[in-house]
């Protein structure tokens, strides 16, 4: 493992940036699922995030572990400064409140699947095989989202409100969370076609406005809020215990 | 004096919620049951309180699977008590948020290292399936139906405890003192939790007349006794207690008393620690009241 | 009125298996019931496939056990079927 600088100015074709920011993303979400689960609404549902926050984090360690070996990522994890993250902003908030877990898991997940069309003709080593060995418990993910989305958004006028205004929090952050710092340098590790996460992108926007609208919900364009970022917050809680005897866990 | 056994006979059979169910039974299976719904429900807010501190993604996942399925058993015994006695899920959680704090005693002390959850996993747990090993066959039926999935679950749990016990006694002199720190505080508590022996139990002989009990206190207790001593010892561990011997040709522990009278105001009058963790959970169920509630 | 609705669940454990009884969820609809149903009842255990049922929906009978003992001698409604088989043209 290169320290962080070295990591932030790697060259073109090198895998490691656009690996490290889907594993972050997919780590900060299996951390927030799998700790709000103890605050959900109801048991059942409660049982299901924890569920998909524990594959997230499986998803995490598969990624890191296609450049890292296991010691390796546990330190990307536990030791990594904060600035070295590469998850999205979507990733880096940290809600307990219904409606922004939903609309910020509704959001994830539709980019994911998005994403995950395209990577899944990646030519880099592993990355398709990653991407189709996820691609089970991801279809499950989406469903969940998908139906609370709509069970939610159905109970009342207020409930829609609440998850419109969710919505007009997370959507920015999502927006600017779909591709990576570099998408071109990405492409071209990836050995993907020019442009092709760029095209994934406008389709899966226009995708979900309709499916939010065919909700009476709507997908507002904005400046990203001030304030999303929670990732040190994030961290210093995974990393309260750790610290206390660090590489000896 | 009759025993309730003789008043009303054990039914036949399993008994189902669609069935004429004695009053009596029904009330003993009722108090037994929700303290069982209860402990499950609430005991995991320590847990969830150190899933996100797991000290290693071995550790986290190990957490998060164990927390969910505490979460998913205290889910199944709600079920069977709604059915029960009619109540609706709403009614229960009023009960369970605001109610009297009814439940098992280890969830009444505070959880304040990393070390803590690990050793409840591993001695509790073990406890734990000392006891719903035997209620595989209580005699109403929904809950001992329940108990087959909570049982095999208890028992990866334990085996997770065991495991991050395991590490941190291979970390270094500082975590394994704090291991044995956790041991001398736990160890009473973990012989409590089993209950008074059945002389001094309020109502475990008319839940064992009923068949809903199957295993007397005292047996399940030197039963752990018997199966842990060795694996504490064996961990490098010592047991805080200088009169813990064993008895071969009785085939019976000795052990020092814990505080009776600790425990029973535990279970009845409840602790700070324990209204703290209904208050937690009542603060988060309010945030998200608006979706499930009632109209 | 109670928002949450009772969903009986039915699991299929392997192809050709027959779906059977594994306990309930609670939840507004169907299909919210079908996913929560999913990670309660077949995160650690084989499925292939999952019903839910809405509780209201169940009729359970009202017959006493004693209503179904198919095992009991009924010789004298015996339609005398594998005698006359066993009698027939070889």
């Amino acid at each position: 493992m290169r320290p962080a600088s070295a990591v932030a100015e790697a060259a073109d074709g090198d895998l490691e940036p656009t690996l490290t920011w889907l594993a972050d993303d997919e780590l900060l979400t299996g951390h927030v699922l799998t700790s709000v689960a103890g605050w959900g609404p109801e048991l059942e549902i409660n049982v299901a995030m924890s569920s998909m926050g524990q594959d997230e984090i499986g998803h995490a360690r598969r990624l890191y572990g296609l450049f890292a070996d296991a010691g390796q990522a546990e330190r990307l994890v536990y030791e990594r400064p904060a600035a070295a993250f590469r998850a999205g902003l979507l990733a880096r908030t940290y809600p307990r409140e219904w409606e922004l877990l939903l609309a910020r898991q509704y959001l994830f997940e539709t980019a994911a699947d998005a994403r995950a069309a395209v990577l899944a003709r990646a030519t880099a080593a592993g990355v398709a095989a990653l991407m189709a060995e996820m691609a089970h418990e991801e279809r499950y993910h989406l469903d969940f989202w998908r139906t609370w989305l709509a069970t939610t958004s159905r109970r009342s006028d207020a409930a829609r409100a609440r998850v419109q205004r969710a919505l007009d929090r997370m959507w920015p952050l999502a927006a600017a969370s779909f591709l990576p710092e570099r998408p071109g340098a990405a492409e071209r590790a990836l050995g993907l076609p020019e442009g092709a996460l760029s095209r994934a992108r406008r389709e899966w926007a226009s995708a979900e406005r309709e499916a939010c609208q065919r909700l009476g919900l709507s997908l507002c364009d904005g400046p990203p809020e001030a304030g999303a970022d929670q990732l040190g917050a994030m961290l210093d809680e995974m990393r309260d215990v750790y610290q206390t005897a660090p590489g000896s866990w | 004096m009759t025993t309730p056994a003789q008043q009303h006979p054990v039914p036949a059979g399993q008994v189902e919620p669609w069935q004429d169910i004695p009053d009596d039974y029904r009330a003993a299976a009722t108090r037994m049951i929700e303290f069982h719904m209860m402990s499950e429900i609430v005991g995991p807010v320590h847990e969830f309180r150190w899933v996100p501190r797991a000290p290693s993604l071995q550790a986290k996942l190990m957490f998060a699977a164990k927390s969910q399925d505490e979460v998913g058993h205290g889910l199944m015994l709600l079920r069977v008590c709604e059915d029960l006695t009619g109540k609706s899920r709403a009614q229960y959680l009023e009960q369970i948020l605001d109610g009297p704090p009814r439940f098992m005693n280890i969830f009444h002390y505070p959880w304040d290292e990393w070390v803590d959850p690990a050793i409840v996993a591993w001695l509790i747990d073990g406890a734990e399936i000392e006891r719903q090993a035997t209620l595989l066959r209580s005699s109403y039926g929904p809950y001992a139906r329940a108990m087959r999935k909570i049982l095999k679950e208890e028992g990866f749990h334990h085996h997770c405890g065991r495991y991050l016990i395991g590490r941190m006694m291979a970390g270094g002199p500082r975590q394994r003192a704090a291991v044995q720190r956790g041991v001398d505080r736990w160890w009473l508590r973990t012989l409590a939790m089993f209950g008074p022996r059945d002389e001094n139990s309020r109502h475990g002989p008319a839940l064992m007349a009923f068949g809903l009990k199957l295993a007397r206190n005292e047996d399940l207790r030197q039963s752990w006794l018997t199966k842990f001593v060795p694996q504490i010892r064996a961990m490098g561990l010592e047991i805080p207690d200088d009169s813990l011997a064993r008895d071969e040709e009785a085939g019976q522990w000795a052990y020092t008393e814990p505080d009776w009278a600790e425990f029973s105001s535990l279970l009845r009058g409840g602790s700070p620690v324990g209204a703290d963790l209904q208050r937690d959970l009542r603060t988060a169920r309010r945030v998200n009241d608006w979706l499930l509630a009632e109209d | 009125m109670a928002y949450l609705r009772i969903f009986e669940v039915f699991r299929q454990k392997a192809p050709g298996d027959a779906h059977q009884h594994v306990g309930e969820v609670e939840a507004p609809d169907a299909p919210a019931a079908m996913v929560l149903a999913k990670e309660h009842f077949a995160r650690r255990e084989a499925c292939c496939s999952l019903w839910v049922v809405d509780r209201a929906d169940v009729l359970a009978s009202h017959w006493a056990p004693e209503v179904f003992d198919a095992g009991r001698a009924k010789g004298y409604r015996r339609s005398g079927g594998a005698r006359a088989r066993s009698a027939g043209p070889a």
